[in-house]
């Protein structure tokens, strides 16, 4: 690991992710204030167009109000698939530069650039601040030209500096911010733009007089630590100054995908046991078709009221993205290779491993007419909840039914 | 019940029921034999439900009846008994008292009502076939039948049997063996189509070493085959078959003559390389060779070239290593051709100058 002021750390951050893909999408959107959410009475807010925040929306905020601050806002569904498809497209760009990226949602990301020789510092090796610049120049100009969006970056030494510079021109901004830039840019922004200082914190360290990050940095340390534990105020305060030291962190593949649940009451009811079964197949499956994933091997995880936890697995013949092939071997794994008793289940996991690409391996000769139907089906789902939420459809099997009543058969 | 026979019969007996009986069975009464004294000969039956086996041996009845006892526990004790002869005897409750000189064992048996009914077949109405037809037939598909229970379909071989033509197909989905031969004695006077379980191909090469010949039979949901003294009763399972001709390819117009040995060699080398998981190796043919690769990036890679009389264009596809090693396996040294036709459609492997025998393994190719 290399000392914190060698490095080169760029955090880009895509602006007005989902709303910028809606405008490009529908180009007649432009310049209007846009809003991504459902604008029913228990709707939020998800994100919104930059002219719609001059209004005064906000992510997160309830819908109602919303509408309130500005009714000629155009509403718009979320369409998931979409912004996960463009994500994708925007992290390919991205891996160009450098492996050493560490995606943090799905329109952020840090790359760390030092020592990397790349097409945009013109095959160089980028070795200061400057040669950053450069390649967050070229980049936005890579994503604009292919993607026709805009990105916002920030270059500095360390993730902290870089994740606020990205924010200080938004959008569309490009900030470099050194060590020496500290007190002039960083130390004037209120306290809540640090990491760690949420709504419970920031109210107490105004009340102490604490309004700006350079008051922090200021700050004696055990004023600080009665207000918000020793800890915090040694984070807090090398924060403020400027210092962090954590690496990027490109996400290894994921080695499996799995999905458990623990129930305040233990379930004892066959019935209910097996949709809760599969329920977290239902999961597992749709993160896998979400990541383009598919297993091999697939494990259950079950815990009993007295504690007791007991794992099994099995591996099927073909890797899969289906709930009902997972459910199939989960359900055979609880009934064959684990004696339940009398005891109820505590906790309930489904995941899946030995995961490869989707479609790749080994052809079928005769594509199962059940699983083609059950794919199909899974995926015209996974279109309704990309675009309505999660909750927006979902198996008969897993609607809850009142106490007491059963259907005749099924 | 009392009854006195040879160690070398009854072992003999015991011996061919072993595969049939369930180990851990859930139903008690499957883990036992039923043994039935009459006359002069014990008849012992064994079954799983699905597959039975009925046998007899000589013995002397002093009185006739029938007990069931485990199939396992009575095996093992023969097989400790000196070389002489045994009684076994009813005794009052639920017991069956061995003797064998000084030795004596009691048992407990389960109640002879509860052993299911096995039905059978009056064998003069039987079709003939020779034991090595139908044991090398056997041979050349058991190895591709899926081992997933839930594929019911394709849980078992397809035997179908048309006047003097006898076929069988299986498959596990990715890959499919094909064979056709030719009766010699015996007949079907209308077609025959039936899906033989796995157990029943399993268990009848173990059965009647020494005889030439076995009589089958079909009657409503069950199939007989009679070897000597022994019969192997099956059910036929009730699912359809997949439509198996339409995926023996026609169109493979990429022809490459192989040895099956050297083939067989260097497929098992590479694929030392090749992801556990995925056991694929690469074929990629050019002009005059055929290269095996495999790349495991945890690993290495491995590649060798095989020499070919071949002058078309140039192809690389996929396989599992295993799929080919098998049917080559199952072929026996010869020549061999893999006919191709692009990365994504179904090779065809086939024998060249196989006697007497129509032989085609189909496989699926991996991506890679």
């Amino acid at each position: 690991m290399r000392a914190g002021s060698d490095r080169v750390i760029l955090h880009l951050d895509m602006d007005a992710f989902y709303a910028a893909v809606e405008v490009r999408a529908c180009p007649s959107l432009a310049g209007r204030p846009l809003i991504i959410g459902h604008p029913g009475r228990r709707g939020v807010v998800s994100t919104c167009s930059y002219e719609a925040r001059t209004y005064g929306v906000r992510s997160a905020m309830p819908s109602v109000t919303a509408m309130r601050l500005c009714p000629q806002a155009v509403w718009m569904p979320v369409r998931m698939g979409l912004y996960v498809e463009e994500s994708r497209a925007i992290a390919a760009i991205l891996a160009e530069v450098t492996p050493a990226l560490e995606p943090l949602s799905i329109d952020e990301a840090f790359l760390d650039l030092i020592g990397v020789a790349t097409a945009l510092n013109d095959g160089r090796v980028v070795e200061s601040l400057a040669d950053g610049r450069r390649v967050a120049a070229r980049l936005k100009e890579r994503i604009r030209n292919e993607r026709q969006l805009t990105a916002s970056i920030g270059v500095a030494p360390n993730k902290f500096l870089a994740k606020i510079a990205s924010d200080l021109e938004k959008p569309d901004g490009l900030v470099v911010l050194p060590a020496a830039d500290i007190p002039t840019r960083l130390w004037p922004l209120p306290v809540a733009r640090l990491w760690g200082v949420g709504p419970r914190t920031a109210p107490r360290l105004q009340g102490a007089g604490i309004r700006t990050i350079g008051d922090l940095a200021r700050a004696d340390r055990r004023t600080l630590a009665r207000l918000v534990g020793a800890d915090a105020a040694v984070h807090l305060q090398e924060l403020a100054r400027g210092e962090d030291d954590r690496p990027v962190e490109p996400r290894r593949d994921a080695r499996s995908v799995s999905e458990e649940r623990t129930y305040g009451d233990d379930l004892r009811d066959p019935d209910a046991i097996d949709r809760a079964l599969l329920a977290r197949a239902e999961g597992v499956a749709r993160q896998l078709r979400r990541d383009r994933l598919a297993g091999r091997t697939i494990r259950i995880k079950v815990r009993t009221g007295d504690f007791t936890t007991w794992t099994r697995a099995a591996t099927l013949p073909a890797p899969t993205d289906l709930a009902e092939v997972i459910v199939r071997a989960a359900r055979a794994l609880l009934r064959d290779r684990i004696r339940l008793g009398s005891a109820g289940v505590r906790l309930l996991g489904v995941g899946v491993s030995g995961l490869a690409a989707a479609g790749a391996g080994q052809g079928a000769l005769f594509p199962e007419p059940g699983e083609e139907r059950a794919r199909r089906v899974a995926l015209a789902a996974d279109a309704v909840r990309d675009r309505l939420g999660d909750g927006a459809i979902t198996r008969a099997r897993l609607l809850r039914r009142p106490a007491g009543r059963r259907p005749a058969g099924r | 019940m009392d009854f006195l026979t040879s160690k070398e019969n009854l072992l003999r007996e015991l011996q061919a029921v072993q595969g049939i009986v369930e180990k851990k069975s859930t139903i008690p009464i499957l883990s036992n034999i039923l043994l039935e004294a009459r006359k002069d000969r014990l008849e012992l039956l064994a079954t799983d439900l699905e597959v039975g086996i009925r046998s007899s041996c000589e013995a002397t009845v002093k009185s006739p009846g029938s007990v069931t006892v485990s199939a396992r526990r009575l095996f093992d004790i023969v097989r400790y008994l000196p070389d002489a002869e045994i009684r076994l005897k009813a005794d009052e409750g639920n017991w069956v008292v061995l003797t064998c000189q000084k030795a004596r064992f009691r048992i407990v048996s389960l109640p002879k009502e509860d052993f299911p009914a096995i039905p059978e077949f009056d064998f003069s109405k039987g079709i003939t076939i020779e034991r090595a037809l139908l044991l090398d037939m056997i041979s050349k598909v058991i190895f591709a039948i899926t081992t997933d229970e839930s594929r019911y379909q394709i849980n078992g071989t397809l035997m179908t049997l048309n006047k003097k033509h006898l076929t069988m197909v299986a498959t596990d989905g990715h890959r499919l063996a094909f064979v056709s031969g030719r009766l010699e004695k015996g007949a079907a006077e209308a077609p025959i189509e039936v899906i033989v379980p796995r157990k029943a191909f399993q268990e009848l090469p173990r059965l009647g070493e020494g005889e030439s010949e076995v009589v089958f039979g079909h009657k409503e949901n069950h199939i007989f085959f009679k070897v000597g003294r022994t019969v192997l009763i099956s059910q036929i399972s009730p699912s359809k078959f997949p439509d198996y001709q339409k995926v023996i390819p026609e169109g493979n117009d990429k022809l490459l003559k192989l040895d099956s040995v050297a083939l067989a060699d260097v497929v098992r080398r590479i694929a030392l390389l090749s992801s556990e998981r995925s056991r694929a190796v690469k074929v990629s043919v050019s002009k005059g060779s055929i290269e095996i690769s495999s790349n495991n990036p945890e690993v290495g890679e491995a590649s060798e070239t095989l020499d070919v009389d071949y002058d078309g264009p140039g192809l690389d596809i996929g396989f599992n290593a295993k799929y080919l090693l098998d049917f080559l396996q199952a072929m026996g040294p010869g020549p061999v051709i893999l006919a191709i036709k692009d990365e994504a459609t179904q090779g065809l492997l086939r024998p060249v100058g196989l006697e007497g025998r129509d032989y085609r393994y189909v496989v699926m190719p991996m991506r890679i």
